[in-house]
């Protein structure tokens, strides 16, 4: 839906850009010329439009509003997990993720995986362990998926404290 | 002798189920819980979708077979929200946002074609649903994946385009069956379920005699009994005591002001959208989307489920839509095994049950259409004072 969302506004906006208006501006514009029509085609007064059309148009964009909210929310994202190797970063020995608190993934260099989540943010606790099996070090983080499908998190760039651990899905 | 005679016609379809369950019951050998349990399941699968059929009789537009309509919106729903991957409670709800807005505009259509075929309403309502179902075919099988954008790989045939035929529904399965997760169990069977479920399920009440336990969708039942007290509410309104004059007399309302087109196109519109919100509450407990014949039994069962509990085509009450889900559930679940147990085939016992409960439909169409005549040939006989009467 995003995708497609960014699509139609990609369409329109250079429109808008080139004609100097902003989007509120056009919504305005774009009410004023439906009531001239239904004025010229029905002969209904600014008061009537304001009073009947105006109010189910405020219900019809709250409906929208409202549909776009639980499609926010209730959004499953794919969340890859990604232990290979990223530019200077290295492979872990071993890491345990796992996210929202769930059943934690346990990766080993080159390995991928994949966990589900809903909501368009999420908790990834990556419990790092060297090559004898004693935890080194231990990271917390809250990701922000927003409206984007899948994502994948490179654990090796989290594990490496930069803030790019977030990257496309592979698919 | 008249009034005995008339509770008798007026209850036989019932009363007939009532018999041929008690003899099927004890031949099934099913125990007290198994069949509270699944009698539970199926009031909350199919309670929605049986009460969105009151209206339209209030109306006097007969049982509105044109439910299916409501249906196909709420499946269209259903394989957006599959598609954009939004799960859970938010995603049942947008689902039914997605499926009001085509459900009004279908419900709008069905309303005018029933205004030119006034008194016929049944047989067109059952004919346009054949109908939209070829538009619903047409949108889901060639139009989704090339017009209508679906980018979820999953939902798609190998070809690129169309919906394939079964399309699973785990991400909002059984979410508002399990809303408020409830049990009721037997002193004994409680330590067993909370041993394996843990907390997660509230104890309702302990039945000493209950063998195991019986998990009750709680907030579907609320959802349910809202909307019943919904159809109460709207029958005490300006609308709904318009829709009660109309099914009276349609040449008397139009007398008195009452805007008769206008009334009947709400009521099926109303019918319609509640189909719509029926058929998501249904296939969520379901699990699976059959995009091409989910909706088309959806009319069928509800209206023989609905005559079942001793409704007319005339007249529908709150407690008939329950009796009959009962009745004709109880049929579906004991039937087949009662006739395995009784002839060694459950495939005898699987025929009885159809034979029976859609001969009890044609019985009761048949019974309606004998009345009315009846009742048609005793008023004319009263205009014409008696003269030639008994």
């Amino acid at each position: 839906m995003t995708e497609i969302l960014n699509e139609y506004a990609g369409l329109v906006m250079p429109y808008l850009e080139a004609w100097g208006i902003s989007l509120c501006q056009a919504g305005l514009i774009a009410l004023v010329v439906v009531w001239l029509l239904l004025y010229v085609l029905r002969g209904v007064s600014f008061f009537r439009f304001l009073m009947r059309w105006y109010q189910r148009l405020i219900v019809v964009c709250g409906l929208a509003a409202l549909g776009f909210w639980l499609f926010y929310i209730g959004r499953e994202h794919q969340i890859f997990l990604d232990n290979k190797a990223v530019n200077d970063y290295k492979p872990l020995e071993q890491v345990n993720v796992s996210i929202n608190g769930g059943e934690a993934a346990e990766l080993m260099p080159r390995d991928r995986d994949m966990r589900k989540t809903v909501g368009p943010e999420f908790e990834i606790k990556a419990e790092i362990f060297d090559d004898k099996g004693g935890i080194v070090n231990t990271i917390t983080r809250r990701v922000v998926v927003g409206c984007s499908k899948d994502i994948m998190i490179s654990l090796p760039i989290l594990a490496g404290g930069s803030e790019d651990f977030v990257m496309p899905s592979p698919r | 002798m008249r009034k005995i005679f008339d509770l008798v016609a007026n209850n036989a379809v019932p009363a007939v189920f009532i018999i041929i369950s008690a003899f099927a019951i004890p031949l099934s050998g099913y125990s007290a819980s198994y069949l509270i349990q699944e009698l539970l399941t199926r009031i909350g699968r199919n309670s929605f979708l049986i009460l969105s059929l009151l209206i339209p009789i209030m109306a006097g537009m007969g049982l509105n077979f044109g439910m299916v309509l409501g249906a196909m919106a709420g499946q269209i729903g259903l394989l957006f929200i599959c598609d954009w991957g939004v799960v859970g409670i938010p995603g049942m709800v947008l689902a039914c946002l997605i499926g009001t807005p085509i459900a009004i505009v279908l419900g709008i259509f069905c309303g005018h074609v029933l205004n030119r075929a006034k008194g016929r309403e049944m047989v067109t309502s059952y004919i346009l649903g054949f109908f939209i179902n070829g538009v619903y075919q047409m949108t889901v099988l060639y139009l989704m994946g090339w017009v209508i954008p679906i980018t979820n790989p999953a939902l798609l045939l190998s070809r690129g385009y169309g919906v394939r035929n079964a399309v699973s529904l785990l991400g909002i399965r059984g979410v508002l069956d399990n809303l408020i997760p409830t049990i009721i169990t037997g002193t004994q069977g409680a330590g067993q379920f909370l041993s394996v479920n843990g907390a997660k399920s509230y104890i309702l009440m302990q039945i000493p005699f209950l063998e195991g336990a019986i998990r009750i969708p709680l907030a579907t039942l609320v959802v349910i009994a809202l909307f019943c007290v919904f159809i109460v509410w709207f029958r005490k309104t300006k609308l709904g005591q318009d829709m009660r004059a109309i099914g009276q007399s349609q040449s008397v309302a139009d007398s008195s002001g009452i805007p008769v087109n206008r009334t009947r196109i709400i009521a099926i519109v109303i019918s319609t959208v509640l189909a719509c919100y029926g058929q998501i509450i249904y296939l969520q407990n379901m699990g699976t989307l059959n995009t091409y014949n989910s909706h088309d039994q959806t009319g069928m069962f509800s209206i023989a489920a609905l005559l079942i509990g001793g409704a007319s085509v005339s007249r529908a009450t709150i407690a008939n839509v329950f009796a009959g889900v009962i009745l004709f559930h109880l049929m579906f679940i004991v039937a087949p095994v009662a006739g395995k147990n009784l002839i060694g085939d459950a495939q005898i016992g699987e025929y009885f049950r159809v034979f029976v409960s859609y001969g009890i439909i044609a019985i009761s169409l048949v019974l309606h259409a004998w009345r009315r005549n009846r009742e048609r040939e005793a008023a004319r006989r009263s205009l014409r004072g008696n003269k030639g009467g008994e």
